[in-house]
């Protein structure tokens, strides 16, 4: 289903590792959701985190660990029974369209708008995280400036596609900003393009999305 | 060490009495030194016995070739001495409690085993996270007894990654290393190689691709 070319290999193998933080997580969790080819990589990384686990040098052990161990085994009670999920709240949705699990188990807040065309709904988070995450969706023709920096930013297709120069993103698809020269983006005919990104830092986004969403956020 | 067990078990109740009693046996499995090897098979089974019949002996042998090993990951990651042994213990506690989500079909022991350690070093490192990750759900999986087949194709799997990993150039292996146990790998990384932090992304990328053709077919 998704582009081969355009899967976030770096950031699936930074999943894999443990480094990602809540909202690139939720990106990548999403993204795999979406595309079994990036599954297949992510268990290839996680079998590879396990062989490394094997190849570390053991460390010295306190003699009484396994004693410890046990009781805190025994002090176990009965399992806690798992209360029931609260179902996680979602803005109006396009009909017939379901969030991807991962993105299906958080709470999104309401649609903002952003500009004509344009809204966003931002995604609760564990607040130790240094970057955040929501959801945009931009109407379908609009032709929207892109500039980046490095590793600002991801951007995981759920509905629509668009078009980044030479570029088509659909479905599953994640793009990254990875260089700093300014050119538009097309969105495509059709539906409006629902995207989920992910975005570094509080304060300063540097990207189209993020520009476009600083510029207009406060009006 | 069993002297100091026994002498507790004087004046607790009956129900601790037969705790410390299994305590006690199992205590006697304990090994002084981390077993060099566990091949996948084995661990499956261990793991195995432990969701059947809550076996402590097969708790002792996994306890004792993962405990020094989870311990030396969590020291590797940033853990103190006193917190990496306690994360590891959590870790091992989590493999009891969960080995009937075990599938050995899915992943080997290893994999599953850094997974829970990976998953309690983003919990316990970096606060509470309430996104589960990619854990498999057990109501999910089909029920199948595991063949010699299953079997032998899980210990060749294991044999070619430990293969793909030293087939790696020193550089990019380093680097894989460095993604796996630093917080901030692409700075090690820059420091390391001495190039600017701009140039560790397309180095990561060359390690990553080189990886991932070795590691070919080998993802579940």
């Amino acid at each position: 289903m998704t582009n081969p070319g355009h899967a976030p290999e770096d950031l699936i193998l930074r999943h894999a590792t443990g480094a990602l933080d809540p909202a690139f997580s939720l990106l990548i969790e999403t993204h795999l959701a979406m595309s079994s080819a990036s599954r297949r990589l992510h268990a290839q990384f996680e079998a590879l985190g396990g062989a490394l686990l094997e190849e570390l040098a053991p460390a010295d052990v306190d003699p009484a660990a396994w004693n410890r161990t046990l009781r805190a085994l025994d002090a176990d009670g009965e399992p806690a029974v798992d209360r029931p999920k609260r179902k996680a709240a979602h803005p109006k949705l396009p009909e017939g369209f379901a969030l991807p699990a991962p993105l299906a188990s958080v709470d999104i807040h309401h649609w903002r708008w952003i500009a004509p065309g344009v809204r966003s709904a931002s995604i609760a988070l564990p607040k130790h995280g240094a970057s955040r995450a929501f959801l945009l969706e931009i109407a379908p023709d609009m032709t929207v400036p892109r500039h980046g920096h490095v590793g600002d930013e991801a951007t995981c297709v759920l509905r629509g596609g668009f078009r980044d120069r030479d570029a088509h993103f659909g479905p599953g698809d994640v793009a990254q900003v990875d260089e700093e020269v300014e050119h538009d983006i097309v969105i495509d005919a059709g539906d409006p393009c629902l995207c989920l990104i992910a975005m570094e830092g509080r304060t300063r986004p540097s990207s189209w999305f993020g520009r476009l969403y600083q510029k207009f956020r406060d009006i | 060490m069993i002297g100091a067990v026994a002498a507790q078990t004087v004046e607790i109740p009956d129900r601790r009495a037969v705790a410390e009693s299994r305590l006690r046996k199992a205590s006697t499995m304990t090994l002084r030194t981390a077993p060099a090897a566990l091949s996948s098979a084995e661990a499956a089974s261990l793991i195995r016995r432990i969701a059947e019949t809550q076996d402590r002996g097969a708790f002792a042998a996994l306890f004792a070739y993962y405990f020094p090993r989870v311990k030396a990951y969590m020291l590797r990651v940033g853990a103190s001495p006193a917190s990496a042994e306690e994360f590891a213990q959590e870790a091992l506690l989590r493999v009891w409690r969960k080995a009937d989500s075990f599938d050995p079909r899915a992943a080997a022991a290893s994999t599953w085993i850094f997974v829970i350690a990976r998953n309690l070093r983003i919990d316990r490192l970096r606060g509470e996270r309430n996104i589960d990750g990619l854990e498999s759900d057990p109501s999910e999986e089909p029920d199948a007894p595991q063949s010699g087949e299953a079997i032998a194709i899980l210990n060749e799997r294991r044999s070619r990654l430990h293969a793909a990993l030293a087939a790696l150039p020193a550089e990019q292996a380093r680097i894989i290393e460095l993604f796996y146990f630093e917080e901030h790998p692409h700075s090690e990384i820059a420091r390391m190689l001495g190039v600017p932090l701009g140039t560790v992304k397309s180095r990561v990328r060359l390690a990553v691709q080189r990886l991932r053709a070795e590691l070919e077919d080998l993802g579940s």
